[in-house]
């Protein structure tokens, strides 16, 4: 279709159909979203509560292990002047068995020591991916949360066993 | 010669290259109310002053049997039990009220709410009175540090 050109060139109606076209089905897209964002506002809760899975020891239980990687056990005890990360490791010993095992132990003074400490350990044994927890009785929920996510979720243990503090 | 043709293309209204920014940043805020808000009922707790923690996780949780410790008491499904300051302090791992009334519920999961304040004590002595009341599911309710 062709539009009348006025005396300078330009065409008489500056607005071809293409771009009235486009303009309405930006306003209808505007206008959804207007109504979307406010309405999504009022029926959504902007407090989204989540669940953390607890894996709890018993009290005074022994412990099977089940990983048969060389690093059978790994605990991390909070105390409130610093952590303590201890490795179960299988003893060198060619006819040592599961259960065998000595304890090697680090004293760190801060979370960070202890992530860094936890990474090398998984270097021995990437396969392991249960870690105990023992947070002190004075440690807050807010930190011990914070400690669970850093195992879980930075560091990629799949099971934290919460020990209860001694 | 036409010396207001720019005025005339102005004033003619709300232009394509206007509404689409404006499209952008609601198509934007959109997803990310979506992403930080949560179809569930909105929180009530049976404090006021009572914070949860927050976390990093992003499993969102189904209600359930809700044990709540907050700044002053201990309570189970919303009704106090007993009183927070008591079992601080007390030698015994067992809260036998809780304990008591977990077994009348008889259910298998059960979710724990607490202050973001209370010490490993005394969640330690929650989380132990639920499994010897027989729960094996036992998950901690906390906020999203996604949240608006």
């Amino acid at each position: 279709m062709q539009f009348p050109m006025g005396t300078s060139g330009r065409p008489l109606f500056g607005r071809s159909r293409e771009s009235g076209d486009a303009r309405s089905a930006f306003f209808a897209l505007a206008s959804l979203m207007m109504i979307l964002l406010p309405t999504l506002l009022m029926v959504t809760n902007p407090q989204k509560m989540v669940a953390v899975p607890l894996s709890l020891a018993k009290p005074n239980g022994t412990f099977t292990p089940t990983h048969t990687g060389i690093v059978e056990k790994i605990t991390v005890i909070a105390t409130q002047k610093n952590f303590t990360v201890e490795m179960h490791v299988r003893k060198s010993d060619v006819l040592a068995s599961t259960g065998n095992t000595e304890i090697k132990s680090w004293t760190v003074s801060d979370w960070t020591g202890v992530e860094d400490r936890l990474a090398e350990i998984q270097k021995v044994d990437p396969e392991q991916g249960k870690v105990s927890l023992r947070p002190s009785p004075t440690h807050d929920a807010q930190t011990v949360i914070g400690w669970l996510d850093g195992l879980q979720l930075s560091m990629g243990f799949d099971s934290v066993v919460l020990e209860h503090p001694e | 010669m036409n010396l207001f043709s720019n005025t005339q293309r102005r004033s003619s209204g709300l232009e394509v290259a206007t509404l689409a920014p404006m499209v952008d940043i609601f198509t934007i805020l959109v997803i990310a109310v979506l992403k930080a808000s949560s179809p569930q009922p909105p929180l009530t707790l049976p404090e006021g002053t009572m914070e949860l923690p927050l976390s990093a996780q992003e499993d969102i949780s189904m209600e359930q049997l809700v044990i709540d410790i907050g700044k002053d008491g201990i309570y189970v499904d919303g009704f106090r039990v007993t009183a927070r300051q008591y079992w601080e302090q007390s030698e015994d791992i067992l809260i036998t009220e809780v304990y008591s009334s977990l077994q009348q519920h008889a259910k298998r999961e059960v979710k724990i709410r607490v202050d973001r304040d209370v010490p490993w004590s005394l969640i330690s002595k929650a989380l132990h009175t639920a499994q010897q009341a027989g729960y094996q599911d036992i998950e901690m309710l906390v906020i999203s540090k996604s949240s608006l």
